[in-house]
């Protein structure tokens, strides 16, 4: 209800004025009508009158405020005295402005991390239905060691894509780098050496870039025959 | 320290018992008057209290208004015997309720300050 009415007082800010000083000024005609009518000279009526009254345009001000302490205007008149304020002390503001950009853009690039990490789903069609297999427990007899995990060797990676049903279909990858460009200009850059099958199930396909341009079947059987 | 530690209708505490009081005489001044403008209100209050009460008009018009605001009353132009224009300020079901709840807590200040006054 009063949010209607403060709505519609936002387009008549200077009839609203208007009215405050009309009721005002009514006020004061009021009083000195009863002190003339008690036998006071008009000039000391109003006189008395102003000074009872005190300066108008403060009391007017008072009013307003109390018309407008919860209205939209307010709102306006505070941005505007914001901005005054900043312009005033530049220091202030700079340090403000700086402090705000920091943790904006740190906070930006922290869930930026998190989401590419975390919660986007990688591209391929069921997501949660991928998973990898490895064996654990590094180098006890199994595999080539390259690290806490051992890699497959050539053989059982064919053991296993002979022989796996409990998947729809299974690739094989690795991370590596490989040189890009002519041999006389070549750039280091990180790879995957996969085998055929992983274009099949990824949303991936040979692009022009350096890095995807290893992917391709031959460069799969290539590494298969290693 | 406020006068008013009652609690007072929507999470209203007066804090300012010289507000609170002004409040209380103009809402009961209008609905003694029914239909009232700003002059009325204070020669009302003055009168009545034998001058002992004078209310300045740098408190009655801001405090008007916040009730209008408010809801507490509702205003009306209109034209007085004299055949001036005014703003007739009347009491609306919200103000009336509001008059109730600020009597009461009036008379449970007034008995706890007379206690406090007779203790021995």
């Amino acid at each position: 209800m009063g949010v209607w009415r403060r709505l519609r007082a936002l387009g008549r800010r200077a009839e609203l004025d208007r009215k405050i000083d009309e009721e005002l000024r009514e006020h004061i005609r009021m009083r000195i009508d009863r002190d003339v009518a008690m036998d006071m000279s008009p000039d000391e009526a109003v006189r008395r009158a102003r000074l009872r009254f005190g300066n108008p345009t403060v009391m007017k001000e008072r009013v307003d405020a109390e018309d407008a302490a919860l209205g939209f205007e307010s709102f306006l008149r505070d941005a505007r005295y914001a901005v005054r304020g900043f312009v005033k002390s530049p220091g202030f503001t700079i340090v403000a402005v700086l402090t705000l950009a920091l943790g904006i853009g740190a906070n930006t690039a922290v869930f930026q991390l998190l989401d590419a990490v975390r919660l986007r789903s990688l591209p391929i069609q069921n997501p949660g239905e991928l998973a990898e297999l490895r064996i654990i427990g590094g180098n006890k007899g199994f595999g080539i060691n390259d690290g806490p995990y051992s890699n497959f060797t050539i053989p059982m990676w064919q053991e296993v894509r002979r022989h796996h049903d409990a998947f729809s279909g299974i690739a094989a990858w690795r991370a590596t780098d490989v040189m890009a460009g002519k041999l006389t200009d070549g750039k280091r850059v990180h790879g995957l050496e996969v085998s055929g099958e992983f274009l099949t199930y990824s949303a991936l396909s040979p692009g022009r870039d350096a890095s995807s341009s290893c992917m391709t079947k031959e460069a799969a059987r290539f590494q298969g025959s290693l | 320290m406020s006068l008013y530690p009652c609690y007072l209708g929507k999470k209203r505490w007066v804090k300012n018992d010289l507000q609170g009081t002004l409040d209380l005489l103009i809402l009961k001044t209008l609905s003694q008057l029914g239909a009232m403008h700003g002059y009325g209100i204070l020669a009302h209050i003055e009168e009545v209290s034998d001058a002992l009460l004078t209310v300045e008009e740098g408190s009655l018009y801001p405090a008007l208004h916040r009730m209008e605001q408010s809801g507490w009353v509702r205003a009306e132009w209109a034209v007085t015997e004299a055949s001036r224009k005014a703003k007739f300020y009347t009491l609306t079901p919200a103000g009336r309720k509001q008059l109730a709840a600020r009597e009461k807590n009036w008379e449970q200040v007034v008995r706890g300050v007379a206690a406090i006054l007779e203790y021995a």
